[in-house]
């Protein structure tokens, strides 16, 4: 499973689109399976996109047609036989998770119902690669799982190479295995996810990583809250954090004050880490240990008082 | 009033309906055959069109502005000598045919054109990935998906029909455009005119509501 990431307009479309020659290249040749569709007339090309299925992101389905007729569509053009039609049918709206809707129209279905005629439709002539072009990007996150892991089991069982194309990271994190970002027509960082995840190279890859862990505030929350009750939260950082580890025991040694270490947290996308303390203790002493650390050279700051 | 009803000429009236309703259908089924390929053939041979052809767009989009912008009247008269040519007559029912169609087809293939326009570019391209020939893509999807437009254009085009049914009926074709004309006007007897319109009428509501039910039963959306 490979994914494309990029802005829009950085190509993405284009390149999905080139792939099954809906976009025709002005140079270069596409080769899928040892075929270079570049080189195939008109009816060699109709005769090859049928290896190749596509999704796409507003479902593209005819709305004059049941599921199960949307899903014949491609049978039809082959002239399938009617029998052999309806059991091929039946099988994909059974992966599919369709059951029950096969006579329903597309009218009547929800984004992410309508996306699985989608894939079952793609699916229908045993195509050898599926194309997913911004295939869950106008689902809710919730329905975007679901498709995202049905795509997944496709791609397990029937071993069908599934290239997709999105703008979202997380799309790519779920089912990637490997990962090219695209910019403004140009494959700038290519590897496998882990590993680009791990060392993003590109400032654009970077943007992207940032984006899907856009969730350091809810992080921050979940830390905060394993604090005592009535404990003082504070962010303690320093320029020179092994002078202050030495002198932060003899500082709080006389203190009783009872110091819990919740984590590190990371503010405003600085680069500086602080480290969040919940206190316990009066008021006055813990004003004094602080003053202390202060003439350290470390930075204490009080996010709450419990007064 | 009843001796005033008396006085109308039933039979005749009836007749003259029957004259219309035959006009409105022969020429409704040729109109709407010949303006769905010239439609298609609009659509097609436009710019990014699946047989994209400057020449014959323009070729067709000329024949089809032209024969829409002469007035129907003028138009019966300028198509006398084709009518001659292809039934030998001009006089009649079936002599006023080939002009209501060529007046009517134009405007239908326009209203096919704008329906096929509206048919979504995306659904297109999901059977060209799927390797279907132009063909297959126009009778499987564009026609079907353009199926309420198609219906409720040609619900229109049958109601502007009538119309020209009745003006064909001044130049001698029959039906209730004579009679309203011959009888009603020339001898000043208002109450055959009157009758022949609520005739008209009827047939008008009746055309609107059958087309509204079969666009509404085409139309999935």
């Amino acid at each position: 499973m490979f994914g494309i990431i990029g802005y829009s307009g950085a190509g993405k479309s284009t390149l999905i689109r080139l792939i099954n020659l809906l976009e025709k290249p002005t140079s270069g040749t596409i080769t899928i399976d040892g075929h270079d569709l570049t080189k195939l007339n008109e009816r060699q090309l109709r005769k090859e996109r049928r290896n190749i299925g596509m999704i796409f992101q507003h479902f593209n389905l005819l709305w004059s047609r049941t599921v199960a007729e949307n899903i014949a569509l491609p049978l039809e053009l082959t002239n399938t036989k009617k029998s052999q039609r309806e059991s091929r049918i039946a099988e994909l709206i059974k992966m599919v998770g369709l059951e029950g809707k096969e006579s329903a129209y597309p009218a009547q279905l929800s984004g992410g119902q309508k996306q699985r005629v989608g894939i079952a439709r793609a699916l229908v002539n045993n195509p050898k690669v599926l194309l997913c072009d911004e295939a869950t990007s106008a689902l809710d996150p919730k329905t975007t799982d679901s498709i995202l892991s049905l795509l997944s089991s496709i791609n397990q069982s029937l071993g069908i190479t599934i290239l997709l194309i999105t703008h979202e990271m997380s799309v790519i994190q779920k089912i990637c295995r490997r990962v090219a970002v695209l910019d403004q027509g140009c494959i700038v960082e290519e590897g496998s996810v882990t590993e680009v995840f791990q060392h993003p190279k590109q400032q654009i890859t970077k943007e992207f990583i940032g984006s899907s862990d856009g969730d350091q505030e809810q992080k921050a929350m979940r830390l905060r809250d394993l604090a005592p009750k009535r404990a003082t939260l504070v962010h303690l950082s320093a320029d020179n954090p092994q002078l202050l580890q030495k002198n932060l025991a003899r500082l709080l040694a006389n203190t009783n004050l009872s110091i819990k270490v919740l984590g590190t947290e990371r503010q405003d996308k600085g680069n500086q880490e602080k480290t969040l303390l919940a206190v316990e203790g009066t008021i006055h002493v813990m004003n004094d240990a602080f003053a202390a650390i202060r003439s350290e050279h470390a930075a204490i700051e009080v996010l709450n008082s419990n007064e | 009033m009843s001796e005033w009803l008396q006085s109308v000429d039933w039979p005749g009236m009836w007749l003259a309906t029957g004259q219309t309703l035959y006009m409105t259908i022969i020429s409704g089924f040729f109109t709407f055959i010949l303006g769905i390929l010239l439609g298609l053939l609009l659509y097609l041979t436009a710019k990014d069109g699946l047989f994209e052809n400057q020449m014959i767009y323009g070729l067709i989009a000329s024949f089809v502005n032209t024969f829409r912008s002469i007035p129907f009247i003028i138009l019966i008269i300028l198509l006398i000598p084709f009518t001659m040519l292809l039934l030998g007559t001009m006089i009649g029912a079936t002599a006023a045919l080939p002009a209501i169609v060529i007046g009517s087809a134009p405007f239908y293939g326009r209203l096919v054109e704008i329906g096929l326009r509206e048919v979504d570019k995306g659904v297109i391209e999901a059977a060209q990935a799927m390797g279907a020939t132009k063909w297959q893509i126009v009778l499987k999807v564009l026609l079907p998906e353009a199926m309420p437009a198609l219906s409720s254009g040609m619900t229109v085009t049958f109601i502007a029909l009538i119309g020209n049914t009745a003006m064909a009926g001044v130049i001698g074709a029959g039906g209730l455009g004579t009679i309203a004309y011959n009888e009603g006007f020339q001898t000043n007897n208002n109450l055959i005119t009157f009758i022949a319109t609520i005739i008209i009428l009827v047939i008008v509501f009746l055309i609107q509501y059958i087309g509204d039910r079969i666009t509404r039963r085409v139309d999935k959306r």
